[in-house]
C-alpha cells in the first residue's frame, strides 16, 4: 500500500513572484517517516502542498508515486491522507461520519464502511465518542479523529501538517509517543511538517531541515544533530555553543572540570526534571549552555567555572 | 424621547387600523389578497434566486485571488447604493420599449419585446437590488470559512457536488438564511422600483400608497401596513436568529 514518493526538480513560485520553494529533489522511501523541519516561511508547508496536489509545481517539476508521474493527477485521485494544521474536521458531522467520509466519497457502501470506521475508532481509542460532534471534543481527541479520517481510506501516503500545533505541551508529548507507535505499526509512507526540532527528531526516521525555500540538509536525526551541514541547521536542531574561530559545540561536549581549558562565568541556572541547565557568559561575549549531571553541585551565579571540552565533538563552520 | 419617536407613529398606525373588520377585509377581499400573494411570491422568488446566484458567485470568489478581484467585488456590490427608482429606470433602459432587449429581439425576430412593465421586469429590478447585498454577505461568510475544509474533502476524494453539499452548504447555511430573509424583507417593502415598473401588477406597498393617496382610505392603508410590517419583521427576526452579527452587514 505504501508508495515511494519522489519530487523531481519541483519548485513553486507564488502569484506575487515570491519563491516558496526552490527547485527541490526529494525521495520518500516506502514506509518511511520523514520530518520536514524548519522555521515558518522556509517552504515546508509549500512542499507538503505540492506533494498533496493542493498546489501545482512550476513548469518542469514533477511529482512521482512509484515512478508514475502524478503531477497532473487531481487531489481527489491521489489517494493521500492528510492531517491539517487545524484538523479541518467537518463541524456538522459526527466523529464516525468524519472518519468514514473518505470511504463515503469513494462510494463504498455503508455496510463496508461501518466495520472500517469501527476499526479506526478502536485504533485511535475513540469508540465511546463516535456520536459526538467535533466541537464536543478536546484538542487531543480532534487530532485523533483527523488522523483516523486520513487513515480510513488506506492512503498510499500520509501527510501531517503541524499535527501537534494546536495542543498544549504535556499533550504534545503524550500524543507524539502515540503517533510514533502508530506510524511504525502501519508502515505507511508519511511526511510530518513541524517547526519543533524535538518532534521532528522523535517522529522521523529521516529529517529534512529546510531553510529559505530549500532543503538545507537531509539525514537521520542523529546525523543532523551530530554532523550538521551548516551553522543554520546546527542552530535549528539544537543548542549551539560558539567557541570562537568558527568552532562550535553542543551542550553535551562541555562539562565542569577544574583543570579544563575553558572558563566562563555562571549567568543563570535552570532546574528541570532532575537536570540543571547552566548558562555561562563566555569570555568572547557570547553565551555557553551545558547540562549538569543529576546530583552535581550547582555553582553560584556570578562565579567562574572551568570547563573541559570533548574535542571530538567540536563542529566547524 | 427616542423611544417615543419610534413608538408613537407605530401606535398611531396600529390605532388607525384597529378595526378588526379592516383586517378581515384586507385578508379576504381579492384585490388586497392578490396583492399580498403577488408581493410574497415575488419577494420569495427574488430572495431564493438572489441567494442562489450570490452563493455561486461568493463560493467562486471566496478563495481565489487574481488581479482586478477588488474591482470586480466593488462592481458587484455597488448597486447597494442605488435608490429603487434608479434601478427601475435601468430596467426600463434594459427591457423597456426603447430598451436593449427590444432592440435585440427586433433585430432577431422583427418584434419588439417589452418586459420592463411585466412581472419579469419587476423581478429583474428586485433581483438587481437584492443581489449585491447577498453577494456582500455571502462573500464575507465564504471568506470566513476555513479553506482547509474544502481541501480536506477533496483529499478524501469528494466530488465538487459532494463538497457543495457537505462543506459549503452547511458552512454557509446561517448566512444563506440571513441574507435570504433580508432580501425577502427588502423586496416586500420596495416601493420605488415597484412604483416605476409595476404598471399592471399590484404589489402591496403600492396598494398601501393608492389606498392612502387616491382612495384616502386611511384605515385600510394602516391595516395593510401592519400586515406588511409584521411579515417583514418576521423575516428579519429569522435573519437575526440565524445570522447573528452577519445580518447587520447586509
Amino acid at each position: 500500500m505504501s508508495v515511494r514518493a519522489e519530487l523531481r526538480g519541483v519548485a513553486r513560485t507564488f502569484a506575487d513572484g515570491t519563491r516558496g520553494l526552490l527547485p527541490t529533489d526529494l525521495v520518500l522511501e516506502p514506509g518511511s517517516v520523514t520530518a520536514l523541519l524548519g522555521p515558518s516561511g522556509c517552504g515546508k508547508t509549500t512542499l507538503l502542498r505540492l506533494l498533496a496536489g493542493l498546489a501545482r509545481p512550476d513548469p518542469g517539476g514533477a511529482v512521482l508515486f512509484d515512478g508514475r508521474d502524478v503531477t497532473d493527477l487531481p487531489v481527489e485521485r491521489r489517494n493521500i491522507g492528510m492531517v491539517f494544521q487545524g484538523y479541518a474536521l467537518f463541524p456538522h458531522m459526527t466523529v464516525a461520519r468524519n472518519i468514514g467520509y473518505g470511504l463515503e466519497a469513494r462510494g463504498v457502501p455503508r455496510a463496508q464502511r461501518e466495520p472500517r470506521v469501527a476499526e479506526m475508532l478502536r485504533l485511535v481509542r475513540l469508540e465511546a465518542l463516535a456520536g459526538r460532534r467535533p466541537d464536543q471534543l478536546s484538542g487531543g481527541q480532534r487530532q485523533r479523529v483527523a488522523l483516523a479520517r486520513a487513515l480510513a481510506p488506506q492512503p498510499a501516503l500520509l501527510l501531517l501538517d503541524e499535527p501537534f500545533g494546536a495542543l498544549d505541551a504535556a499533550l504534545r508529548l503524550a500524543l507524539r509517543v502515540e503517533l510514533a507507535a502508530l506510524l511504525t505499526a502501519l508502515r505507511v509512507t508519511a511526511v510530518i511538517v513541524t517547526h519543533d526540532q524535538a518532534e521532528a527528531m522523535a517522529l522521523g526516521d529521516g529529517v529534512a531541515v529546510m531553510e529559505g525555500g530549500r532543503i538545507g540538509q537531509r539525514g537521520t536525526p542523529r546525523d543532523i544533530y551530530e554532523r550538521p551541514a551548516n551553522r543554520f541547521v546546527a542552530g535549528f536542531v539544537g543548542t549551539l555553543n560558539d567557541l570562537g574561530e568558527g568552532r562550535f559545540c553542543r551542550p553535551e561536549a562541555l562539562r565542569p572540570d577544574p583543570a579544563g581549558p575553558l572558563e566562563g562565568r555562571v549567568s543563570a541556572a535552570f532546574f528541570d526534571a532532575g537536570r540543571t541547565r547552566l548558562h555561562l557568559a563566555a569570555p568572547g561575549g557570547g553565551e555557553w549552555v551545558l547540562e549538569l549531571e543529576p546530583g552535581q553541585a550547582v555553582p553560584e551565579r556570578g562565579s567562574a567555572l572551568r570547563l573541559a571540552l570533548d574535542e571530538k565533538a567540536v563542529l566547524r563552520f | 424621547m427616542l423611544l417615543a419617536f419610534f413608538l408613537l407613529p407605530l401606535a398611531r398606525l396600529v390605532g388607525q387600523g384597529a378595526d378588526p373588520a379592516l383586517y378581515w377585509r384586507a385578508l379576504t377581499e381579492w384585490q388586497y389578497v392578490s396583492a399580498l400573494l403577488v408581493t410574497v411570491a415575488l419577494s420569495l422568488v427574488t430572495a431564493v434566486c438572489a441567494v442562489g446566484l450570490a452563493a455561486v458567485v461568493a463560493g467562486w470568489l471566496a478563495h481565489r485571488h487574481f488581479p482586478g478581484r477588488r474591482l470586480l467585488v466593488a462592481m458587484l456590490t455597488m448597486p447597494v447604493a442605488l435608490p429603487g427608482v434608479v434601478i427601475a429606470f435601468m430596467m426600463i433602459l434594459l427591457m423597456g420599449r426603447q430598451g436593449l432587449l427590444a432592440d435585440i429581439t427586433d433585430w432577431l425576430t422583427g418584434e419588439r419585446v417589452v418586459l420592463a412593465y411585466t412581472i419579469v421586469g419587476l423581478f429583474a429590478g428586485y433581483l438587481y437590488f437584492s443581489l449585491p447585498r447577498c453577494i456582500a454577505t455571502l462573500l464575507a461568510a465564504a471568506e470566513a470559512m476555513d479553506p482547509a475544509l474544502d481541501e480536506a474533502a477533496r483529499m478524501l476524494g469528494a466530488s465538487p457536488w459532494k463538497r457543495v453539499r457537505d462543506v459549503w452548504l452547511p458552512g454557509l447555511a446561517p448566512a444563506l438564511v440571513a441574507s435570504g430573509a433580508i432580501c425577502f424583507a427588502t423586496a416586500m417593502g420596495a416601493l420605488g422600483t415597484a412604483f416605476t415598473l409595476a404598471a399592471d401588477i399590484r404589489v402591496l406597498p403600492m396598494v398601501i400608497y393608492t389606498e392612502f393617496t387616491l382612495a384616502t382610505n386611511l384605515g385600510m392603508a394602516a391595516a395593510l401596513s401592519v400586515i406588511l410590517g409584521v411579515a417583514t419583521w418576521i423575516a428579519l427576526a429569522v435573519a437575526r436568529s440565524f445570522g447573528g452579527g452577519m445580518s447587520a452587514a447586509a
